[in-house]
């Protein structure tokens, strides 16, 4: 199936750096997982403390005030004046900014309680001073008191929220050791994973890089050995690999095809020397038919001029047979001195055989042999040899029929069957003797009697013309005649001639 | 999929995972749980209540601050509760004092009359914090405003009770708190009196002082019981004492010949009276004592009143209603603290 769009290939190098990108990454995440647990609690443990000292040192800061001033009432000293200014003024600037690292409902009430006592402290000890300043005793004795009780009140309150802070405090300081616990077995559970992961992902490359591999070396060994039917290697994967697999599969495809090419053009070479080789036999078999033929015409004009003279005399003398005679006489002789390279129809093969027949008739007489012919004018036109039927028939006659006082008789029938024209000779003779059948067969019979063409002749003429072999077929019993069949195909260059002729035969 | 993709996809799975199981584990741990999720809300409140009780027993008390803790909560108010488990005076007067010099806007009280107190509760009027009384132990002042069951109803009630179920002939004797204040020592007993009238089968025998402490009951009623065996009633006006005075009644195994008539409503006055060693109890709605306490508070915050009286309804509670009146209150505390 032709994929849709284009695919990105993911190389080798991509997977590797993938991989190794994401157990860095796993490991990384895992590290700063644990950095930051462990921070996040330090810092948690550290503003639990640091807060708690804030509250204490605001709470000395109270106590530093109410000392101070006392000092300064008892002995008006300007120096416990200005350490009184000094450490009022720290918790003037502290109180405001006072927090709660666990602001709880009642933790931020307390804390509420603790400004607000102290803005109404820091009141108090100003009109303590005054009165001190006015020399008014009562006044600042009674003020002193109201500092002294707020004092007291914000010291009980920030031990009170300190206390619950350190209850907090300790109550997560189990409870954060509890998660610690936690968030360790989990980090170790993660690295477990990471590292479970890691060797998953390196076994697993591994393995999509060398199986592919693997694959190909021994598909490469096979094909080394001369084996290119191997089945196409599948690609898998769309890295280096894979365009080398499919670059492979290809390479493999295209020697095979080569290979085939070369066969087939090494075997129409071989079947064009054959062709060449049987061309020059042909030609042989030619040139000695044109020289057995040259050396029986001593002058064919000269025979004939004198054959119709004789023709023309038979006619004066109104001795008509005799004119026939000499005129199929003649005509015999001309079929016979005609080129034996050039092809002749059927009916003219049977024309001719009609000639020899009544020639044999007048040599013989009527009553010794009959002749039959039977040809199916829908193969008139179909192409033989020349000559080729007169041997056969010749054959039959001094084998067969010339021995019988009467009663001989020949047929000769020329019909198409099964895609053949097939020429079947029949003679009622005595039929062939079996060495002798036994020497047609293996071709050692090579002369014939009028036309100096023996069966063997015909038979290798038939095979050059048709470009086959076994197309005469001999069957022979004694005292049962013999009957020779000629199946001559119609394929070839004749093919369409048998159609145009065998229209309505098929 | 192709299998090249299958690594980074799992990758991306596993590390997804990883990540959404690190944040479930540790969520918890990244943000401050020690906050409540309400405090922020209630940072940003209209007032700063302070509610200050002598927890006399840890379940009543509990939800008399979750119906107070309810309304305040839908008033935008701040509540702080102080609570003392023991009667130590020190430990309330720091409460109350602290209350008082941090200028808070109202106080809830349920504290013993001592002078120490009362003294504070002075000075809380002299700086116009509101005090609203949840008992009713405090001896009257013009501006001291009270949320609590009436002493007279009580001692009505009780009476009533005690006359419905003396068919025959009955001794009777009664703790009362000494928490109470003079004025509702004698409205208690005023109002038993008028219930009981001159029904000639009831005789009020003695009259005790409790100390408003199981322990201290127990003592009392062994006395009692040991020296006046007569006595066939015994009526008690606080939840402690009348978990004491059934604990005797079982140890010495006169449930069939003492009736029990109490005060107040717990689980274990509750189980008493389903197996009938308490007859019955005269209790209020704790979650509303404390609901009531805030609306008090705001209302005198709102409308500058002086001064502001508010009795709760009693509930008759014996076995037939036990269940039914012990789940409304214990719904009711659900409901005004889910």
């Amino acid at each position: 199936m032709k994929q849709i769009g284009h695919r990105v290939p993911v190389t080798i190098r991509s997977k590797l750096l993938y991989s190794f990108l994401i157990m860095i990454g796993i490991f990384t995440l895992v590290s700063l997982f644990s950095y930051y647990s462990e921070q996040h609690m330090l810092n948690r443990f550290n503003v639990l403390l640091s807060n708690n000292l804030k509250l204490k040192e605001f709470r000395t800061n109270i106590d530093n005030v109410v000392t101070s001033l006392e000092q300064y009432l008892i002995s008006r000293n300007f120096n416990m004046l200005r350490q009184y200014y000094q450490y009022s003024q720290e918790v003037d600037a502290d109180y405001p900014n006072l927090k709660t690292i666990e602001p709880s409902l009642d933790n931020y009430l307390l804390l509420e309680n603790i400004r607000n006592m102290t803005r109404s402290f820091l009141k108090q000890t100003e009109i303590a001073v005054q009165a001190k300043r006015a020399r008014d005793s009562s006044g600042y004795h009674k003020a002193f008191l109201e500092v002294v009780r707020y004092g007291t009140n914000i010291n009980w309150a920030i031990d009170r929220l300190i206390t619950q802070q350190l209850e907090e405090s300790s109550r997560q300081y189990l409870y954060i050791s509890k998660r610690l616990a936690t968030i360790q077995r989990l980090g170790l559970l993660l690295i477990i994973g990471a590292l479970i992961f890691s060797v998953i992902t390196t076994l697993w490359v591994s393995f999509r890089l060398t199986t592919p591999l693997q694959r190909l070396a021994k598909a490469a060994q096979i094909i080394s050995k001369g084996n290119f039917s191997t089945e196409p290697l599948q690609v898998t994967t769309e890295d280096e690999i894979g365009v080398v697999t499919r670059a492979f599969n290809e390479m493999t495809q295209n020697i095979s095809k080569l290979f085939a090419e070369i066969k087939l053009q090494s075997d129409l070479a071989q079947r064009l020397q054959e062709q060449e080789l049987q061309n020059l036999s042909m030609k042989n078999v030619l040139r000695e038919a044109e020289l057995q033929a040259l050396q029986s015409q001593i002058n064919p004009h000269f025979l004939f001029n004198m054959l119709n003279a004789g023709v023309q005399l038979a006619i004066i003398e109104c001795a008509d047979q005799t004119a026939e005679y000499i005129d199929k006489v003649s005509n015999l002789l001309r079929y016979n001195l005609r080129q034996l390279d050039k092809p002749v129809s059927l009916a003219e093969e049977f024309n001719h055989l009609q000639t020899y027949f009544f020639i044999l008739k007048s040599r013989y007489g009527e009553e010794r042999f009959t002749f039959e012919t039977e040809l199916d004018p829908n193969i008139a036109s179909f192409q033989i040899p020349l000559l080729t039927l007169q041997p056969i028939v010749e054959n039959a006659l001094i084998h067969g029929i010339e021995n019988l006082e009467s009663g001989g008789k020949i047929q000769v029938q020329a019909f198409l069957e099964a895609g053949q024209v097939i020429i079947r000779v029949h003679d009622n003779g005595r039929g062939i003797p079996p060495d002798t059948l036994q020497q047609i067969k293996e071709g050692q019979s090579k002369t014939g009697h009028t036309t100096g063409l023996g069966l063997q002749n015909v038979k290798e003429r038939l095979r050059i013309f048709f470009g086959e072999s076994d197309l005469m077929w001999i069957d022979s019993k004694p005292n049962d005649g013999t009957t020779i069949e000629l199946r001559l195909p119609t394929y070839g260059r004749y093919e369409r001639e048998i159609d145009d002729a065998c229209t309505g035969c098929r | 999929m192709r299998p090249i993709r299958i690594i980074p996809a799992i990758s991306l799975i596993l590390a997804f995972f990883a990540a959404l199981i690190a944040f479930k584990a540790t969520h918890w741990f990244w943000e401050d749980t020690a906050m409540p999720s309400t405090s922020l809300n209630t940072m940003a409140y209209r007032y700063h209540f302070v509610m200050i009780a002598h927890n006399t027993e840890e379940t009543y008390w509990k939800q008399v601050h979750t119906g107070a803790l309810s309304v305040a909560r839908n008033a935008d108010s701040a509540l702080e509760y102080f609570s003392s488990r023991f009667l130590n005076l020190k430990e309330l007067e720091r409460y109350l004092e602290m209350a008082i010099l941090s200028s808070v806007d109202g106080i809830l009280i349920s504290i013993p009359n001592q002078p120490e107190l009362t003294a504070l509760i002075t000075e809380a009027f002299t700086k116009e914090i509101p005090i609203v009384s949840l008992s009713n132990s405090l001896e009257t002042h013009p501006r001291l405003s009270y949320v609590g069951i009436s002493a007279q109803n009580l001692g009505y009630q009780s009476g009533m009770a005690l006359k419905k179920a003396a068919v025959r002939k009955i001794r009777a004797a009664v703790l009362i708190n000494s928490n109470f204040s003079t004025e509702s020592y004698q409205n208690y007993l005023h109002g038993f009196h008028r219930a009981i009238g001159s029904d000639s089968n009831i005789r009020l025998e003695m009259v005790v002082n409790s100390k408003g402490e199981s322990i201290s009951a127990e003592e009392q009623t062994q006395q009692i019981l040991k020296h006046h065996p007569h006595i066939q009633a015994i009526i008690c006006t606080d939840p402690n004492d009348t978990l004491g005075v059934a604990k005797v009644v079982v140890d010495q195994n006169r449930v069939s010949q003492t009736l029990i008539i109490g005060c107040g409503l717990t689980e274990e006055i509750a189980n008493y009276i389903k197996r009938e060693v308490i007859w019955g109890v005269l209790a209020e709605d704790p979650n509303e004592l404390g609901a009531q306490g805030i609306n008090t508070l705001i209302r005198l915050k709102t409308k500058n009143a002086e001064q502001e009286i508010y009795n709760l309804p009693l509930f008759w509670v014996d076995k037939s209603n036990v269940n039914q009146i012990y789940s409304k209150f214990s719904y009711t505390a659900r409901r005004k603290n889910p």
